[in-house]
């Protein structure tokens, strides 16, 4: 899977490639627009992170290129103006998520599969690793043909960690995205660990091999061998 | 007191003491004048009288009072003679029917060698009421230039002063936050003029600072998001490095804690900012109670942890015209300051009562500061996750749309209230 992340500021986007290349999507770089657009020329991509302010230009002109040409690469913008406007401009254009920096890489990735999900045309919304699957888009978990009955933040739970597989997910990551809210709203994360405790308890009564770990009270990592 | 006031009161209390002074200082001067006026006219007629007697006349003793007229009289008197003096005494007057004043002239002549005493009077009826018209007519005539000055003084002062009154109105007016510039008529008084020339250098020097500082907040935290998403980006990478040590995933909790506060920190700043800014044109029509109920899911996780209690009061239906973003942040923060501040197994009620929102918490026992309480950076709790600038921003939010959090405390309940539709 191809993704193409346009963005200046070098380490970032190195920090980007480095995640991404784990899971494994192969990444290109291209730090202005002039080059984004040569790139969005000759190749088709997944997805494309696209930052707004770049050196050379805006890039929405990226995007509003990808359109006229009628490209369906999939779009999510990530910028440092967290302003509402820009936000609705660039889903206008026809972005399909946008995501305002600083943001977890985890997120990132998370978005970028929801992205490319989405995008697909084969029907094939279903993860399956070893003994469970998903099926994102009637948002249901099957063990062993059996259905798991998961509550809507326990299924949102177990799709950040699977789509995160192998890496650690900081408790604030996983806590904003299955709340919504800053991670500074509470004073710890126990109410995490409930969730968690009762998605592990739901799959291990399903037969689900115990892929869900927790590291050093830093986070949780779903550990799989594929 | 107002400037006109005060110069006038001292005009007024001047030309009152001049009235007072004056009436009775002419009055006397008058006084003086005619009775000088009738004792000249009464010494001129002894001295014809005289010269007439001793041209014409062959004394007699006897003959004297009849043959004269009854405005003098002559007695022969025995003694030495004594200087003339002049005297007023009131006499009853057979015609008008009244005491009437007559100035009478008493003087010892010798006449053909026989000393006599002449009496001479004349009335000072003429000039009692010549006195009284000349006071009468000074009199009015001070009171209307008394009344005139008053007047002029208050026209005069108006007319001056209205540059005056313009600016001052002009400046009450003025907000550094707001772009209208300061307009003032040019007045040709030269003081008003150059007034109005400090007023215009020092609020638009006042404006280009607050703009600066703006700029450089906006700036500032504009720049540092992008080091902050870096530094992010950097921890979660480093958290996948290999071997991981427990000592390691320690310190980069801590530090994934940090760089949230200081994310949230400068998302803050930067918000606030963009409200100074007006960045926030957007309105829409807003369902309060919808809000509400939706901002709640946000925290139902942190408000199951704490086990607080939530109840709902009166839930109008009310909507307000406002930006939809603004609003979502001024319920987020209130809600999130009431989970956080509060205890374990505490409460929280939420009512929208005619227009009326309140939270209502429990938590510590102690009034918060309401003087410090909407201020940067004053923060009134050792919250780690605090940054203290959320009622801040509560309360810019609130202003945006004219109106302000109120904060109270009663016995162990934090209140916080907005009045929409103000």
């Amino acid at each position: 899977m191809k993704v193409l992340i346009v963005e200046d500021e070098k380490e970032l986007s190195k920090s980007i490639l480095t995640y991404l290349n784990g899971e494994s999507y192969c990444c290109e770089l291209a730090s202005d627009v002039k080059t984004a657009r040569d790139k969005t020329e000759c190749f088709d991509y997944d997805c494309i992170l696209l930052d707004i302010s770049l050196p050379d230009g805006n890039g929405l002109t990226v995007l509003q290129d990808l359109k006229a040409n009628k490209k369906t690469d999939g779009v999510i913008i990530i910028s440092a103006k967290d302003s509402i406007e820009d936000r609705i401009a660039g889903l206008n254009f026809g972005a399909d998520d946008y995501l305002a920096k600083p943001f977890h890489l985890s997120e990132l990735s998370a978005r970028v599969a929801a992205v490319i999900r989405r995008r697909r045309f084969d029907g094939n919304k279903v993860i399956v690793l070893n003994d469970l699957t998903i099926n994102t888009e009637a948002k249901s978990v099957i063990v062993n043909h059996v259905v798991i009955d998961l509550t809507r933040k326990e299924y949102d739970l177990l799709l950040y960690l699977v789509i995160n597989k192998n890496r650690i997910i900081s408790k604030a990551a996983i806590a904003e995205h299955i709340s919504g809210a800053e991670a500074d709203v509470y004073d710890n994360f126990d109410f995490l660990y409930a969730h968690v405790k009762n998605l592990k308890k739901k799959m291990s009564l399903a037969g689900c091999e115990d892929y869900i770990k927790s590291v050093y009270g830093m986070g949780y990592k779903f550990e799989i061998s594929v | 007191m107002k400037l006109l006031n005060k110069s006038l009161r001292l005009y007024m209390l001047y030309a009152f003491v001049i009235l007072v002074i004056t009436i009775p200082v002419s009055y006397i001067a008058i006084q003086s004048i005619v009775s000088e006026d009738v004792d000249e006219t009464l010494a001129a007629q002894k001295n014809s009288l005289i010269s007439k007697l001793e041209k014409h006349l062959n004394l007699q003793e006897e003959q004297f009072p009849e043959t004269l007229s009854s405005d003098f009289e002559i007695t022969p008197i025995q003694g030495i003679p004594k200087p003339d003096s002049f005297y007023t005494i009131n006499q009853y007057d057979s015609i008008s029917g009244e005491n009437l004043p007559f100035r009478i002239l008493e003087s010892n002549t010798v006449i053909k060698n026989n000393l006599y005493k002449i009496k001479i009077k004349d009335s000072l009826i003429d000039s009692e009421d010549l006195k009284e018209r000349i006071i009468l007519i000074m009199g009015v005539l001070l009171l209307c230039f008394v009344a005139g000055l008053y007047l002029i003084n208050i026209y005069i002062s108006k007319k001056i002063w209205k540059p005056f009154y313009q600016a001052l109105e002009k400046l009450k007016q003025f907000r550094v936050d707001k772009m209208d510039p300061i307009l003032l008529p040019d007045s040709s008084i030269h003081e008003f003029a150059e007034l109005n020339n400090a007023i215009k250098a020092l609020t638009s020097t006042n404006r280009q600072v607050y703009q600066s500082q703006k700029e450089f907040t906006e700036n500032a935290s504009h720049e540092m998001q992008t080091p902050i998403a870096v530094l992010q980006s950097k921890i979660e990478l480093l958290m996948q490095t290999l071997p991981l040590s427990a000592e390691q995933a320690g310190l980069i909790t801590d530090t994934i804690h940090i760089g949230q506060k200081l994310s949230r920190l400068n998302k803050t700043l930067l918000l606030l900012a963009k409200i100074d800014n007006n960045q926030f044109p957007e309105r829409e029509k807003i369902n309060l109670k919808a809000m509400i109920e939706e901002t709640l899911k946000q925290f139902e996780d942190a408000i199951a942890d704490k086990k607080i209690e939530v109840e709902f009061g009166a839930m109008d239906d009310n909507s307000i015209f406002a930006n939809k973003l603004l609003v979502e942040i001024l319920f987020s923060n209130l809600l999130s300051n009431a989970v956080r501040h509060n205890y374990k197994n505490g409460i929280i009620k939420l009512s929208l009562e005619q227009n009326i929102f309140s939270i209502i918490n429990t938590g510590d026992l102690n009034a918060l500061d309401n003087s410090q309480l909407f201020q940067r950076f004053k923060k009134q709790t050792n919250n780690q996750q605090s940054v203290g600038l959320g009622l801040e921003l509560a309360q810019k939010i609130c202003e945006l749309y004219h109106t302000k959090i109120e904060y109270s405390y009663l016995r162990g309940l934090h209140i916080f209230s907005i009045n929409f539709f103000m």
